[in-house]
Formats: structure tokens, C-alpha cells, sequence
């Protein structure tokens, strides 16, 4: 069985509750992060110097064939799909889906095949549906769901699209999103 | 139509992928057990879409894969959408430090390695071009697909639609505008064909490479599809076609193997250009 594992996706009006959520995670979270944020393709300096500031937790945007290590967070890279294989970091110059490279659906559906119930994916503010088909495909492999409340969000079609295709376990405001990711972490250590 | 759903969602499963790559092995000859199964299989779910293949045609049709529906699926499960000049740095300082300070006296050659979008070749032409240096370079193309030689070679451009084509060329050619680069042809946006004349354009798979010394080698995200035991091989493969002093570029966000890059010289790690020692 694979060890848990957080996956967050977002788009516009998410990057700063992305900060808040890292800047509030315990020193030894034991297990990995992946996020995976729609971002400007050509801006591949300053993304993950920026989510850095306020946490000394090491962040990376990891290269092709990375292995997956606990205690670590890795952020999707510009322009490439991010995929969770075997318990290594693949990348991917595919077609764009939803619009979207990274996607969000591509990082949420191979996380799902991979940690299957032991996976915690959360959808945050966005401005499109990418990362409903995959937050469907967490709930369908067992793994837990949470959607930040449409009225919490800068732009809600990200969240509502989930709520919509019935994939989201729980809706809740940014610090009860909070709440529940030190609480998962918590139950592993 | 019922068709396999796009994108990354039920894709077929390894069964029926084993399948195909058995019929491509027994028709064609053609080996591709080197690529990363989960990926080979989404992207042969993508082709079998495009060829109008679904799951309720799939028992007639697929035993009966011609050499061009062959040729789509090599186009296709060797992803490389991109854009012009992706990743600016990257080319700012090919321009700058490498092809700027060439000797003029020279020949120099160019390989673009299992291409199946012409985005990189277009963009080094477009540099060549604005450095007055285009005679100095003989340049090979070797791709998997003949229907991907066809499309480069007619100047398709993969993201027509794609605004970030435009505002690279502008971060790395800032004074001259991209359209004398760019026409339509049939409506549809594409490279000046001009410019691709007197290429080489190699039908070949990634282990059958032309075996000559190159003095630069693109390789940019050519192993992202591969299995993990084939990366190594694919990598001294590579290797082996770069003379000595030459270059290697890759993705920015490849991994390269311990024992391939002892054998360069790293010249600029986050851009991913490599010196042959």
C-alpha cells in the first residue's frame, strides 16, 4: 500500500491561500504535497521562490523521473503536466487539457491511480472546470475530497464544477480546509 | 459517435494496449515497449480517437491498422506540443553565448532529435535567419512518423491559436516582428517554407539513430515518454551522435543520468545545455 499524499489544484485567485496553507503546515508533515496551479506558461522563475517566502519547508518543482519523497512539496511546472507513476514524478509536453498545461485533472487522476484511498485532493479558487474529471476520479478510488466554499473563492467555477459532478466529499471555508489537511497529516504521523 | 473520452479519463487499459503494440510489432516491426506504459497508453487512447478507432469499432478495425494510421499513432504517442522558442532563456543564451560565436569559416551540423512538431527546428531557423548564419549550418531532422515529416515539412504550427509563440519571439528577437516568419497557407497559420529547404528530413525510430558527429543536438522533452530502464539508453544513444565540444540541450525539466552527464560539461544547468567534454 502507498503512503498518503495531499494534491491541491487551483487557478486564478488560489495562489495566496496555496501560501496561507504551506505557511501554516507543521515542520514534519511526513508525507508529500503535489499542487498544481494554472500559471503563466512562459513564467517559469519566481512561482515556487515566491510560495518559499514564507515557509522553510522545502518546495520544488520537480524534473522528470523524480522520486517522490515525504515531507516535501512539489508544484507542477510551467507548461508541463505534472503526472504521480509508480511513486516517481513524471512530466509530460502533451496537448493542453481543459486549456490547461499544467492540468489539474492529469496530477489528480495519476495520484488517484496511485494512492488510491490513501490520497487527500483539494480544489480551490479557479476561473475554469480543470480538476473536476480527476477530483471524481480521487472520490472513485477512495481517496477524500474537499472543495473550498464558492463564497470563499475569488472565482468559483473550480469548485462549483466539482460540487456539480457530486465529487466533492466536503465544502469548506479556507480555514476549515486548513483544519482538515493538519488533521490528515496528524493521523499518519 | 461513441468515442474513448479525451483527455486523460478512460483510457484503455493495458490489455488492449498490449494488444496493439503486439499488431504494430508483428505488422510493422515496430518495438515500443520502451515507452512509459501509462503514458503510451493514454496517448494511443488520444490516436485511436483521432483515427476514428472507438471501443465499438475497435475488434474490426485495429487488426487492420494500415501504414498510415500507423504513422498517426507514431505521431501521437510521441508528444510534442509546444510553442516557438518555449523556454526563452534557453534560447537567449543559445543566441547569445553559442551561435553568436560560431566561426563564419565553418560548417556546423544540427540534429533535431525524434521530432514530431516542428516548433524547435522553426525556432532555430528563425535564429540562424536574424544571425545571417543559416549557410553556416547543415541540419537533420529525425522523427518516428512520416506524417509528423509531412507536417514539419509543410510548416504546421502545433498551437496555431497560441499567443506565447508571439510573445517569445519577442523576448528573445525583440526588434523584428514574427511575421515575416509566419503565413497562411489554406487558412491555416504556418512556417515560411523557405526556410525549410535543404533540411534532412530521417524517418527513424529513437534507438535507430543516424550515427554521425553533430556539433549541437535538441533533444528538448524527447525522453518524457520513455520507461525508466530505457531513459539511460536513449540518453547514450543521444551521446554518441554529439562530437566532441558539441552541445546537448534538453527540457528544462528533464532528468538527465549520472553516468550520461559525466561525459559533459554542465554549461547552463537551468536552461539544460550541456558541452561534450
Amino acid at each position: 500500500m502507498n503512503n498518503k499524499a495531499i494534491v491541491i489544484g487551483g487557478s486564478a485567485g488560489s495562489f495566496k491561500i496555496v501560501m496561507q496553507i504551506i505557511s501554516l503546515l507543521p515542520k514534519d508533515f511526513n508525507i508529500p504535497i503535489f499542487i498544481c496551479l494554472h500559471r503563466l506558461r512562459s513564467a517559469r522563475k519566481g512561482f515556487t521562490e515566491t510560495l518559499k517566502v514564507k515557509s522553510s519547508i522545502k518546495i520544488v518543482e520537480p524534473n522528470d523521473n523524480e522520486i517522490i519523497e515525504p515531507n516535501k512539496i512539489y508544484v507542477a511546472p510551467a507548461n508541463y503536466h505534472m503526472y504521480i507513476i509508480d511513486g516517481k514524478i513524471r512530466l509530460s509536453v502533451e496537448e493542453e487539457i481543459n486549456h490547461s498545461r499544467p492540468s489539474i485533472d492529469v496530477t489528480f487522476y495519476s495520484a488517484a491511480e496511485y494512492y488510491k484511498e490513501n490520497l487527500l485532493g483539494i480544489i480551490l479558487s479557479g476561473a475554469n472546470n480543470d480538476g473536476a474529471n480527476g477530483f471524481l476520479k480521487i472520490k472513485e478510488n477512495g481517496g477524500k475530497t474537499i472543495a473550498q466554499l464558492p463564497s470563499d473563492c475569488e472565482i468559483s467555477v473550480m469548485p462549483l464544477s466539482c460540487i456539480e459532478n457530486k465529487s466533492a466529499d466536503k465544502i469548506l471555508t479556507i480555514n476549515d480546509i486548513i483544519k482538515n489537511i493538519i488533521i490528515f497529516i496528524s493521523l499518519n504521523i | 459517435m461513441h468515442k474513448y473520452r479525451h483527455g486523460i479519463l478512460n483510457i484503455i487499459d493495458r490489455q488492449t494496449s498490449d494488444i496493439i503494440k503486439k499488431i504494430i510489432f508483428k505488422e510493422f516491426a515496430i518495438d515500443l515497449s520502451f515507452l512509459e506504459d501509462f503514458i503510451f497508453r493514454k496517448r494511443l487512447t488520444y490516436s485511436l480517437n483521432f483515427l476514428n478507432i472507438t471501443p465499438l469499432n475497435y475488434n474490426e478495425q485495429i487488426t487492420i491498422i494500415t501504414n498510415n494510421q500507423l504513422q498517426i499513432i507514431l505521431h501521437c504517442v510521441f508528444p510534442d506540443e509546444t510553442e516557438l522558442f518555449r523556454d526563452t532563456d534557453m534560447w537567449n543564451l543559445l543566441k547569445i553565448y553559442i551561435l553568436s560565436k560560431i566561426n563564419r569559416e565553418n560548417k556546423y551540423k544540427i540534429l533535431f532529435f525524434n521530432a514530431t512538431a516542428g516548433e524547435d527546428l522553426y525556432s532555430t531557423l528563425i535564429l540562424l535567419n536574424e544571425l545571417k548564419i543559416k549557410d553556416n549550418f547543415e541540419i537533420t531532422l529525425i522523427s518516428p512518423s512520416t506524417y509528423s515529416i509531412e507536417k514539419i515539412k509543410n510548416g504546421i504550427i502545433s498551437q496555431p491559436k497560441n499567443r506565447t509563440s508571439i510573445l517569445n519571439y519577442k523576448t528573445v528577437i525583440p526588434k523584428e516582428s514574427i511575421t515575416k516568419y509566419l503565413g497562411y497557407i489554406n487558412n491555416t497559420l504556418s512556417f515560411d517554407n523557405n526556410l525549410l529547404n535543404n533540411i534532412n528530413f530521417i524517418n527513424c525510430l529513437p534507438f535507430d539513430i543516424v550515427s554521425e558527429d553533430f556539433d549541437i543536438v535538441f533533444s528538448r522533452n524527447k525522453a518524457l515518454c520513455f520507461n525508466n530502464l530505457n531513459i539511460e539508453s536513449l540518453f547514450v544513444e543521444i551521446s554518441k551522435n554529439i562530437k566532441q565540444l558539441g552541445y546537448m540541450i534538453i527540457g528544462t525539466n528533464e532528468n538527465t543520468p549520472n553516468n550520461i552527464i559525466n561525459s559533459f560539461k554542465i554549461i547552463y544547468n537551468n536552461e539544460k545545455i550541456f558541452q561534450k567534454k
